[in-house]
């Protein structure tokens, strides 16, 4: 019945059940306070079952927000063990505990935060842009968040029921096989990734049609916010990137569930086939991150300088250069494969040429300073840290892209700077600069910037805190994922990386403090032009927060930067409405969402009849949804009329 | 009025496209791996040992007749011809489910000659892919009952035609599939 889930699975030590605890109180707060002020019913119809992009962007880094910090605990907890274990003490934390939290640490950060805090703002910030109504599909938008959503569960549900994976975010086989992870943390994995991953495809191509669908009359390519050349690189990488990961995991799930010999050791299996697969989307998968981000600085950066972005063209064409050498340079992150030199010096070489156009975009930036009006706020702080940071990390990829270099500091401390130097300087810096930068747009005020300027401060020292030292350690022969080490040498060190981690930690406290003052102070941060911070693009365009069909007329696109050359010729013409068509909000997302939950912890847990009964509810799902014939309807123009005038009035 | 239903019409057969890419990806994904693993037989039966071209041909055959069928009853679909649509659309599913049953007969005999996936890294891969796109070809056969009902009852309406025109499409792409497989997972196969 229950499959092979006993009350075994329940048993942890101390430290995991309070984890579990405080995770569920977490959980139990937030309905208690859903229930104390009656919310059910507005949570549920104007929040969960929502189409709009908007409502469900937010929901996106709602949902990434919790997320990043649980996985910043998870990062403090490995940095106290690896203060604390060295010579003869063990720390606190056993090994097999420590393996689950790097490795959740790992897939948090990527899955969770990156890529939601990214499709998040893509789904916001996109869609206005090009001056639509919404995207090409919006009741798989809403799919899309629910599948992330119940991916996102696995990872706190193994915090209660059993373990989550020991194996390392990217679970090479054969370690992560049946025969070496017999268990059910390599199960949970699976699942996490591969529904969230479905989700995130799915996303991909909705994005895809509503960028070459959807965009305002007038606004070709080359007209486009960098930002949506930005989001449409992305999904190009999403849409080629992503089926190889489902079906490298669906060949590691029949490998573990039906013991086909495909990754396995023995029988003819090659592990390195997954290794080469995982990598064949993983290293598309870090742009699909960091793409985002550069569109975001690209929008940042002109409006806070009061210039026109520098060499418009070549930004967009770095952006493409990139989206395709992404995919050709897969082989750098294992070249101790023992591929032979030919291989090697191949990739090698073409992981150097992608620095080309990233340089090109990071001088674009310098030059739309230079003799700018530049203003230091939020976000161009975030930018100028990214600069900072961004560089050190392209750098030392580069040195590491070099094979025999590569040989010394594969798998060391000095990788993990690395890689972190990337993601958190280019992919989390960037969101930030962008969440103070677009904040006015869906609440219509401002953020604290005096908080806003202390968490960046945090951010950007703790950083350098956390992760200078591992370069050092790492070029001292540290290697990753170590619970316990006898270089006495290395403690300080690591004590230094961990007051780092403590002072991010700190960053994200006055994050949250600044939601908290500027929620609390919105009646002086009000911004009730539209266009808090005199921008350029379309979004500005329409009303703070913006009303559910973004704009009451369809705007009409002669120059790249729309609205600024719309507030240059003012005109005072009578708007003209028209009837506008919007889908209706379904709570079937959601039901799929739920039941692709039940489906992959049935998978994980054994009980096959459960998982049988999920999968023909998903069928039958699919199938009502098919058969509603009432899926959109038309605001008339009296409506919009209505609507228009009390916000005028306003 | 009619500038949305057209709108809705290219944005679902632009974005069903764009699936189908995405699933060309996940097949490109499966047969650089059969690649890969083809001559790891450990010692048990290759490929030329286990398949007969004839019966795969037969089987290739019916595909193509299907092709044939079911892009004729996307067309009488498009000119709101009901009941040929209907008949071009049973013939596709009859003969869906004829190679259907072809394929798992197929499988059952390899698994009663002891070459089942758990015999050899090779048989592993070889029923991966075949098996991804028999789930596929399922799933279709699943849609085209799903579709044609409403289509019997009710006639053909602007979604039906629409979705009729995704499930057409999503049938001529397990068909090229199938030529891939066919060419690379049994010619090459038996004459190497």
């Amino acid at each position: 019945m229950f499959g092979r889930l006993t009350l075994e699975a329940f048993k942890h030590d101390w430290i995991e059940y309070l984890a579990g605890v405080s995770m569920m109180m977490g959980a139990v707060f937030v309905l208690v306070l859903l229930t104390y002020f009656k919310r059910w019913g507005w949570i549920w119809r104007e929040w969960l079952t929502s189409v709009d992009h908007k409502k469900i962007g937010i929901m996106y880094i709602v949902t990434s927000f919790i997320m990043l910090v649980k996985g910043l605990v998870d990062a403090i907890m490995m940095r106290a063990q690896q203060a604390l274990a060295v010579g003869d003490s063990m720390g606190y934390l056993t090994a097999s505990h420590f393996q689950q939290i790097f490795t959740a640490h790992g897939v948090t950060m990527i899955f969770f935060v990156g890529m939601g805090v990214m499709f998040g703002l893509i789904n916001l910030i996109m869609p206005l842009q090009i001056g639509a109504r919404d995207v090409a599909f919006p009741f798989l938008n809403s799919l899309s968040f629910w599948l992330f959503a119940s991916g996102g569960m696995f990872i706190l549900v193994s915090l209660v029921i059993g373990v989550f994976a020991g194996t390392g975010w990217t679970a090479y086989p054969p370690l992560s096989g049946l025969e070496y992870s017999p268990g059910v943390g390599v199960d949970y994995w699976l699942w996490t990734i591969q529904i969230s991953g479905a989700g995130s495809l799915l996303s991909g191509i909705n994005f895809f049609v509503t960028i070459l669908k959807m965009r305002a009359p007038g606004m070709t390519l080359m007209k486009m916010p960098i930002f949506v050349w930005a989001t449409l690189t992305t999904v190009v990488l999403v849409i080629f990137a992503f089926p190889i990961l489902t079906a490298n995991l669906a060949m590691l799930t029949s490998d573990r569930l039906l013991g086909t010999h495909i990754f396995t050791s023995d029988f003819g299996g090659n592990p390195m086939m997954y290794v080469n697969l995982i990598w064949a989307w993983g290293h598309p998968e870090v742009y699909i991150l960091v793409l985002p981000a550069f569109g975001i600085f690209s929008e940042v950066v002109p409006v806070f300088s009061h210039k026109r972005l520098f060499g418009y063209p070549t930004m967009v064409w770095a952006l493409i250069a990139i989206t395709f050498l992404s995919f050709i340079v897969w082989l750098h992150h294992f070249f101790t494969m023992g591929a032979g030199p030919s291989v090697n010096a191949f990739f090698g070489i073409m992981t150097m040429i992608i620095a080309i156009p990233t340089g090109v975009k990071v001088f674009n930036w310098l030059f739309t300073m230079f003799r700018g009006r530049v203003v230091f706020t939020t976000p161009m702080l975030w930018f100028m840290g990214f600069i900072a940071i961004f560089v050190i990390g392209g750098m030392t990829g580069v040195l590491m892209s070099i094979p025999p270099a590569d040989f010394q500091l594969h798998n060391s401390l000095f990788l993990i700077a690395h890689f972190h130097s990337t993601i958190i300087g280019g992919v989390l810096f960037g969101f930030f600069a962008g969440y103070a930068y677009w904040f006015p747009k869906f609440y219509g005020f401002r953020l604290n910037e005096t908080l806003g300027k202390y968490a960046f401060w945090c951010w950007f020292i703790g950083f350098l805190m956390a992760f200078l030292p591992l370069y050092a350690l790492g070029l001292m022969g540290a290697t990753r994922r170590l619970n316990h080490y006898g270089e006495t040498d290395w403690q300080p060190l690591f004590i230094v990386a961990g007051m780092g981690a403590l002072l991010i930690a700190a960053g994200v406290g006055f994050q949250l403090l600044q939601l908290y003052v500027s929620i609390r102070d919105r009646k002086d941060n009000r911004d009730v032009t539209g266009d808090p911070w005199d921008g350029r693009t379309l979004e500005w365009a329409t009303r703070s927060p913006p009303p559910f069909y973004n704009f009451a007329v369809v705007p009409e696109v002669h120059e790249r930067d729309a609205f600024w050359e719309m507030k240059k010729s003012k005109s005072t013409e009578k708007p003209h409405y028209e009837p506008i068509h919007m889908p209706k909000n379904t709570g079937m997302g959601v039901y799929i969402g739920i039941l692709s939950f039940i489906l992959g912890f049935a998978m994980v847990w054994y009980m096959f009849w459960l998982a049988a009964l999920s999968t023909l509810g998903i069928i039958i799902c699919c199938i009502l949804r098919l058969c509603d014939k009432h899926t959109d309807y038309t605001v008339s123009v009296e409506e919009v009329e209505i609507i228009e005038n009390r916000a005028r009035s306003v | 009025m009619t500038e949305t239903h057209h709108d809705v019409y290219s944005k679902t057969i632009f974005g069903f496209l764009v699936y189908l890419l995405t699933d060309f990806m996940m097949f490109a994904t499966l047969f650089a791996t059969f690649g890969v693993l083809r001559h790891s037989t450990y010692g048990g039966p290759s490929a030329r040992d286990l398949f007969h071209l004839p019966f795969t041909l037969t089987q290739t055959l019916i595909l193509l007749v299907s092709s044939l069928t079911v892009g004729l009853g996307g067309a009488f679909a498009h000119r709101q011809q009901k009941n040929k649509t209907l008949i071009l659309f049973g013939i596709t599913f009859l003969l869906g489910i004829v190679f259907i049953g072809m394929e798992f007969s197929e499988y059952g005999q390899l698994i009663r000659q002891g070459a089942s996936w758990k015999r050899s890294a090779f048989l592993s891969a070889y029923f991966t892919l075949l098996g991804t796109h028999a789930i596929h070809v399922f799933l279709g056969l699943l849609w085209m009952i799903v579709l044609i009902i409403p289509v019997f009852l009710s006639g053909l309406t602007e979604a039906s035609v629409r979705r009729l025109s995704c499930l057409r499409m999503f049938w001529q792409f397990l068909n090229v599939v199938w030529i891939f497989i066919f060419a690379i997972v049994y010619v090459i196969g038996v004459s190497e």
